[in-house]
């Protein structure tokens, strides 16, 4: 990630006329932002009735999320910094609705009237501090409450990111958390680099039982197929246990045992007395 | 930009208690025809507060709406052939209805939000920000 556009300017300022054509107009970003979207609609969990939900699509740019989502039969609106990429949206007649608005000013909607949130490489853009009045801390917790306030309750918001390092992606997850979401990351091709695409998927309530997977290669890539073992769901939860117990064939070894009989004899307990057959495997005869 | 829109925005400037819904001034009002569904309209019906859509779609010109907000499980469990004629009106005011040049005006303090090509610009300046203070961060 050596060129990140989020170092090179702030948002408004970056996406202007030119980048945004140029954005729009690339082939490549197009199929990337088609993939994405369409990727995080699946964590989304809407019910499928066939009744159209009405999402929010945050940091919509120049539609191309958007596209998707009226590609899935859902209504929505979008929210986006840029005025030059709202304009190229308009050019290509997108279905939802555009607004001009900072995310991390808060995003002014009404409480409990949205079904659904999704933002494709856009949140990471809150962590920079582009003017003196910005803080990030302030400006994701302004964010996340806001969003959290206008979702109906059980809604899920997905978000797509590319923090820059793990403070950042630390950061993002605890303001959500602050906020009062639960959620949980998902990796598609956690071993990959260059496919690596990350996912958090925020709840309104309580934690469900079912666990989102992770992406697998399985898909039609011909020059990729030695990426397949790499295609690994990796599912970090916030309930997983923090250590794995070290245990190798040989058992834990005569000093672990020898140091938790020390232990069990400092309590008191009776404990029998060690010896040169302390910790030994007992035959395979016996 | 359309009405369902409108009807979810509320003004979002620092210290404003009651700031929706946002007034409109209508310079430029565009319709679009939309495919009828609805099941989306029965969906949506719970949210909208229909005071506010009465009030919007009378600003652009719009008055066929009823003052009165209908029955809610009169709309959800009509079918569509029952109640087509104020699913469809609805289905017009929400959806159709665009409105394309003219700004929004906060109920409380006056803020204009300019409307251009149908796309509201709520930006905010900093000093109407609201600021959310960490408290221990």
């Amino acid at each position: 990630m050596s060129n990140r556009p989020e170092l090179i300017a702030p948002p408004e300022i970056f996406y202007n006329d030119s980048e945004a054509r140029k954005y729009t107009s690339s082939s490549r970003i197009v199929e990337i932002q088609a993939k994405l979207s369409e990727r995080a609609l699946e964590p989304l969990a809407l019910p499928k009735d066939d009744v159209p939900r009405f999402l929010l699509d945050i940091g919509c740019g120049s539609g191309l999320s958007g596209e998707t989502i009226s590609e899935n039969g859902q209504q929505w609106i979008g929210f986006d910094i840029s005025a030059s990429m709202l304009n190229v949206a308009v050019e290509r007649e997108v279905e939802g609705d555009l607004l001009l608005g900072d995310m991390g000013q808060g995003l002014g909607l009404r409480a409990g009237v949205i079904d659904g949130a999704i933002s494709i490489s856009a949140v990471q853009w809150l962590c920079n501090a582009d003017k003196s009045s910005h803080e990030p801390r302030w400006r994701l917790k302004a964010f996340f409450g806001s969003l959290y306030r206008c979702l109906s309750r059980g809604a899920r918001a997905v978000f797509q990111l590319y923090p820059e390092n793990i403070a950042q992606r630390e950061l993002i997850f605890d303001q959500a958390m602050q906020a009062g979401f639960s959620g949980w990351l998902v990796f598609d091709y956690p071993r990959s680099t260059k496919k690596r695409k990350e996912f958090l998927v925020l709840r309104c309530g309580p934690l469900p039982t079912n666990i989102d997977y992770g992406h697998n290669d399985s898909c039609s890539d011909d020059d990729d197929s030695e990426d397949e073992e790499d295609g690994m769901v990796c599912v970090l939860d916030r309930n997983r246990p923090r250590k794995k117990q070290r245990t190798n064939k040989k058992g834990k070894g005569r000093e672990w045992v020898l140091r938790k009989k020390e232990q069990s004899r400092r309590k008191g307990n009776d404990v029998p007395a060690d010896s040169k057959y302390t910790a030994r495997k007992r035959k395979s005869r016996f | 930009m359309r009405l369902i829109t409108h009807n979810m925005l509320s003004c979002n400037i620092k210290g404003v208690t009651n700031g929706f819904p946002l007034k409109i001034e209508a310079e430029k009002v565009i319709e679009k025809e939309v495919d009828f569904n609805p099941d989306f309209l029965r969906h949506m019906f719970a949210k909208i507060e229909w005071k506010a859509l009465v009030e919007a779609s009378r600003s652009l010109g719009y008055a066929e709406l009823p003052e009165d907000s209908p029955d809610a499980a009169a709309v959800i469990e009509s079918s569509a052939a029952d109640d087509e004629s104020l699913l469809k009106k609805l289905h017009h005011a929400l959806l159709e209805l665009h409105l394309e040049e003219g700004a929004l005006v906060c109920p409380e303090t006056g803020r204009k939000f300019p409307v251009n090509k149908g796309i509201p610009n709520m930006l905010l300046h900093e000093d109407e920000v609201y600021k959310v203070f960490c408290c221990g961060l």
